[in-house]
């Protein structure tokens, strides 16, 4: 076991390459050079690094800080390309302000955020315009992001006008009625407004204009939590479908661990602005150690009325405490059914426990 | 089983817009039993709410109107009462949660007052009497602090507090029927678990029915005593809840609940989709199958008629000609 102050690299690089490397070998009976070089040489397109946003509270006219919000309090992970890395957690746990973060919609107080070898928190403006061509999120809510008065064709269009990238009337066409194929829709109705689509349709719509930058990484929030379960179905196969076609890479955020899980390579739960636990997505849900991730699996029940009802269920009782006041020891501790004192004095580390996973967790490390 | 409460006939309910007649609801029927926890699926545009809302005359009109059938709430017919009897059943005997949460709540009324208001109004207590009335709800309902929380307004509440205050005052009266329309949906998973689990508890000891319109068909398989299956306007299956999740005979219903991620299977279990688009306007007028057009199963009849609705067992009612070809995907959903 060892303990990790700045994220995972201590648990060995060169392991997880070696694991690609066997997948390949076996997947194509040799592996060719260029494999071999971008897996050791570009194994990760965004890395972030010790990540803290605190929000300040403030009071009175004078705008005098009493405490801060610590939204996303010391965060590291890293997104192998062509992966998916899945963000699960309660509602304000952070995860859509770290997604603001690394998209550099929110200055950060503390940390790193490299893309590409590139450190996002240093660069001006004008530079993170081009970033932004590679770098693309998709958010929250299909019916507030599409603008009610534009056809959804210039909507789509739009971000590669910003980025001063469109071309001829004609390429602009090409690329609109692709990027809608790609999605599914009928490239015919580029000429029709958001109201005229169903909200599986606009989410789509959404992600259309995304692609048609040509990213190489999105990050993807609650994408599919509105939709019904039919079109959630298709939205999410179509993200893994156009993560195969175009090597793309993911940060998939959600707050269904069922969802988030059939997408990621690899999951990390979100708790009070931290990361509780982090692993591949099989083993997580295999072999959770965190109680809070114990709870979440609880919380998804099975759609087999017998099945799901002879489960143990691990019930969490109250909400998320508040961000400006985390508990003093371990967050969870509040509402853990295995707290003691230790849990309540002092603050666990993200350790490693093998096996690229990682656990924040008195109880679980020591058992 | 316990007795009917509600007993749907029958029910139709069309919006007459300037693109013609849309039928919302086409002739559903179903019963309630006293306590029963029913559940409403489907997807989006499949009418539920619109069922819900007809059951309490809520329907705007125009453009929406009931074209025909009864709801028969223990022997009156709810749509032959007058609006003052009506407006008496909605307050007390039947409440409803509504699907947006935001113009449920007053946000210039503390939540105590707002739920103690209706006890004074229908059960005539005194403010007093009615305010302790609502710390007891809302604390079965596990809000913390209540004495504080009860002088607090809504957007002091979370999303899921917001939820349980709802449920508190819909459920204060102690009618006989609460309707719920997705009153978790916006919510988290954790928080959907623990709201419908409280809901739950309380119907218990209330003896209340539920009618839960819902997307999350694993809480449905977790708590709903009988499901009905809602596509374009008409039920295409109902039953028990183990007839539903666990012998499901039509397509649709087995495409639905393979769509649901599973965190009891392997990843390779894969996740499903139904291909195609909802039943439009126009499919709802034609003379054959409503999911005819999205079917794997579809043969020549599916086209020409509409199935009539079959017994499979007591209880379970599929409407689909061919509800035994769906064997080999039933074995395949239970493995
Ligand atoms: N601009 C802001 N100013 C102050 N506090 C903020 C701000 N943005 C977010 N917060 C707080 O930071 C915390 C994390 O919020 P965030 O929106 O990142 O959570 P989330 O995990 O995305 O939740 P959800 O599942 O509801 O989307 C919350 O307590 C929220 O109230
Ligand atoms: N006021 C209205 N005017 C015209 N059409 C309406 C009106 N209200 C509902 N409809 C239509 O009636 C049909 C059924 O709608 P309903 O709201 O019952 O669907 P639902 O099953 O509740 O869907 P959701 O899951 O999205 O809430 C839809 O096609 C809808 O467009
Ligand atoms: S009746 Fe025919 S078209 Fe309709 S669901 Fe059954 S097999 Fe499919
Ligand atoms: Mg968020
Ligand atoms: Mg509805």
């Amino acid at each position: 076991m060892c303990v990790l102050p700045c994220g995972f690299h201590c648990c060995g690089k060169g392991r997880a390459v070696k694991m690609i490397n066997n997948k390949q070998v076996k997947k194509n009976g040799h592996l060719p050079y260029e494999t071999v070089h971008t897996e050791v040489g570009q194994d990760n397109i965004l890395r972030v690094e010790n990540v803290r946003m605190y929000f300040p509270v403030t009071k009175g006219i004078l705008k005098r800080k009493i405490a801060d919000v610590k939204a996303v309090d010391g965060i590291s992970f890293a997104v192998k390309r062509g992966k998916t890395i899945g963000i699960v957690g309660e509602s304000g746990s952070g995860k859509t302000t770290l997604g603001n973060c690394i998209m550099q919609n929110l200055k950060v107080t503390e940390g790193r955020i490299f893309f590409e070898g590139t450190d996002l928190t240093t660069l001006s403006t004008r530079d993170l315009r081009k970033i932004h061509k590679e770098l693309q999120m998709i958010t929250q809510n299909p019916y507030a992001s599409l603008d009610p008065r534009m056809k959804i064709g210039d909507s789509i269009l739009e971000g590669v006008r910003l980025q001063g990238l469109a071309g001829s009337k004609k390429e602009n066409s090409e690329l609109v009625r692709t990027v809608m194929e790609t999605v599914g829709l009928t490239s015919s109705h580029a000429d029709r407004y958001p109201h005229e689509f169903s909200g599986g349709q606009r989410q789509r719509i959404c992600i259309a204009r995304a692609l048609a930058l040509q990213p190489s990484f999105i990050i993807c929030d609650e994408v599919v939590s509105a939709l019904d379960v039919s079109i959630q179905a298709q939205i999410v196969n179509l993200f893994v479908e156009i993560q195969e076609q175009m090597n793309l890479s993911y940060i998939f955020i959600g707050h269904d661990l069922s969802v988030v899980r059939y997408i990621s390579d690899q999951i990390a739960v979100m708790y009070l602005g931290k990361i509780v636990e982090m692993t591949d997505s099989e083993e997580l849900y295999q072999h959770s150690l965190h109680p809070y991730t114990q709870a979440l699996i609880s919380a998804v029940p099975i759609p087999n009325p017998t099945r799901d009802r002879a489960r143990e269920r691990v019930l969490l009782e109250g909400e998320v405490p508040s961000p400006i006041h985390p508990p003093e020891g371990c967050r969870f501790c509040t509402r853990c059914r295995y707290a003691d004192r230790r849990c309540r004095e002092e603050e666990p580390s993200l350790a490693c426990v093998g096996n690229n996973h990682y656990v924040a967790c008195h109880k679980a490390v020591s058992a | 089983m316990q007795d009917t409460v509600l007993s749907v006939q029958h029910l139709s309910t069309s919006f007459f817009t300037d693109e013609g007649e849309l039928k919302a609801v086409d002739d559903i029927s179903y019963d309630v039993h006293q306590g029963e926890f029913v559940a409403l699926i489907g997807e989006s545009g499949s009418g539920k709410s619109v069922s819900a809302l007809s059951i309490l005359r809520l329907v705007g009109d125009p453009p929406g109107k009931i074209v025909g059938g009864k709801v028969l709430f223990h022997d009156t017919d709810l749509l032959q009462i007058s609006d003052k009897e009506m407006q008496e059943v909605r307050g007390s005997k039947i409440s409803m949660i509504f699907q947006e949460p935001a113009t449920a709540l007053n946000p210039v009324m503390t939540i105590g007052n707002q739920i103690a208001e209706p006890l004074r109004v229908h059960k005539k207590m005194s403010k007093q009497q009615a305010f302790r009335e609502a710390a007891s709800l809302l604390s079965k309902m596990k809000i913390p602090n209540v004495e504080q929380r009860i002088k607090q307004y809504p957007m002091e509440f979370s999303g899921g507090m917001q939820q349980r205050a709802m449920i508190a005052m819909a459920m204060s009266c102690q009618p006989e029927i609460l309707i719920a329309d997705e009153p978790t949906t916006a919510l988290d998973v954790t928080v959907q678990a623990q709201v419908l689990e409280e809901l739950n508890q309380l119907r218990l000891s209330t003896n209340t029915a539920i009618l839960l319109i819902t997307h999350n068909l694993g809480l449905v398989a977790r708590y709903a005593d009988s499901v009905k299956i809602m596509y374009g306007g008409r039920i295409l299956e109902m039953g028990s809840t183990y007839d539903i999740f666990e012998n499901p005979h039509h397509p649709y219903t087995l495409g639905l609940i393979r769509a649901v991620p599973r965190l009891d299977q392997p990843k390779s279990y894969g996740l499903h989709t139904i291909k195609g688009e909802p039943a439009s306007q126009e499919d709802r007028m034609m003379n054959n199958c409503l999911f005819v057009k999205r079917c794997k199963y579809a043969t020549d009849i599916c086209w020409k008629q509409q199935p009539k609705a079959e017994e499979i067992s007591e209880g379970h009612m599929c409407a689909c000609f061919h509800a035994d070809f769906t064997a080999a995907e039933r074995e395949e959903l239970l493995r």
